[in-house]
């Protein structure tokens, strides 16, 4: 796995020749960490620009971007939450569940104002 | 199974939440902001342009440029709903005064946008016609 970053999205390269390969890389602490920390910067910056998904990341060896919609936004965020809660970095925590009711409190508006 | 859909299914099991793997090689969105920024970019380079004669070497080009900058105008207001059109027109013209001081855009309901790079407008752009588009 390279990491870089291009324009303002980070780059990804994801190459591998055995699907275990893969498998170890989705079992690493150091990968769910880089991508839930990004996933979160990505929601963020989505909140705060009012856009309807956010692109978390680009692979390059696939010239494709990973975009999580709007209404997977609280699903990350819980995702997240249980992997700080094991890692007890509960600041980390608390600040998710933050983060969720800001998203749940945009849900809301939206669906008022529709 | 491809590499790509392994990948996807990767990533969704670590984030816990389906995704959408969106090719990039011929994104329109991505390919729209470019063309948008280009044409602003010139728009406020021609203006910069005007300002520094005037400013450096004392050259009045106003009336000059003026045809020029109405034909502009014009079709940014035949192109654009009427508030992303002023919102264009401010960005070049009046976001920023003589001492480089940032001042917002403000929207018909009283909203207040700050435009510190044409990235800011574009979004505000993306902003706006979504908000357009609401019943």
């Amino acid at each position: 796995m390279k990491k870089k970053t291009e324009r303002e999205v980070l780059s990804i390269e994801i190459v591998y020749d055995y699907k275990d390969e893969l498998n170890e890389l989705i079992k690493s602490e150091d990968f769910n960490r880089l991508l839930l920390e990004e996933a979160i910067t990505t929601i963020e910056n989505a909140l705060d620009k009012k856009r309807k998904s956010a692109r978390i990341f680009y692979i390059p060896n696939l010239d494709c971007s990973v975009v999580l919609d709007y209404r997977n936004f609280s699903k990350v965020l819980n995702t997240a939450i249980q992997f700080y809660e094991q890692q007890e970095e509960y600041d980390e925590c608390a600040k998710l569940v933050r983060l969720k009711e800001q998203v749940n409190e945009s849900k809301k508006r939206n669906k008022t104002s529709n | 199974m491809s590499q790509r859909k392994e990948i996807k299914q990767a990533i969704e099991a670590i984030l816990g939440s389906k995704i959408t793997m969106r090719d990039d090689a011929s994104n329109p969105e991505d390919e729209l902001k470019a063309d948008f920024i280009r044409a602003i970019e010139l728009y406020e380079g021609v203006w910069k342009r005007q300002n520094n004669l005037l400013e450096k070497e004392g050259l009045d080009f106003t009336s000059y440029d003026e045809q020029y900058f109405k034909t502009i105008e014009g079709l940014i207001h035949f192109c654009f709903e009427g508030v992303a059109a002023d919102a264009i027109i401010f960005y070049v013209y009046s976001r920023q005064d003589e001492d480089g001081i940032l001042h917002p855009f403000v929207d018909p309901k009283g909203r207040e946008y700050m435009f510190a790079t044409i990235d800011d407008l574009w979004e505000f752009m993306l902003y706006w016609a979504e908000e357009m588009m609401r019943p």
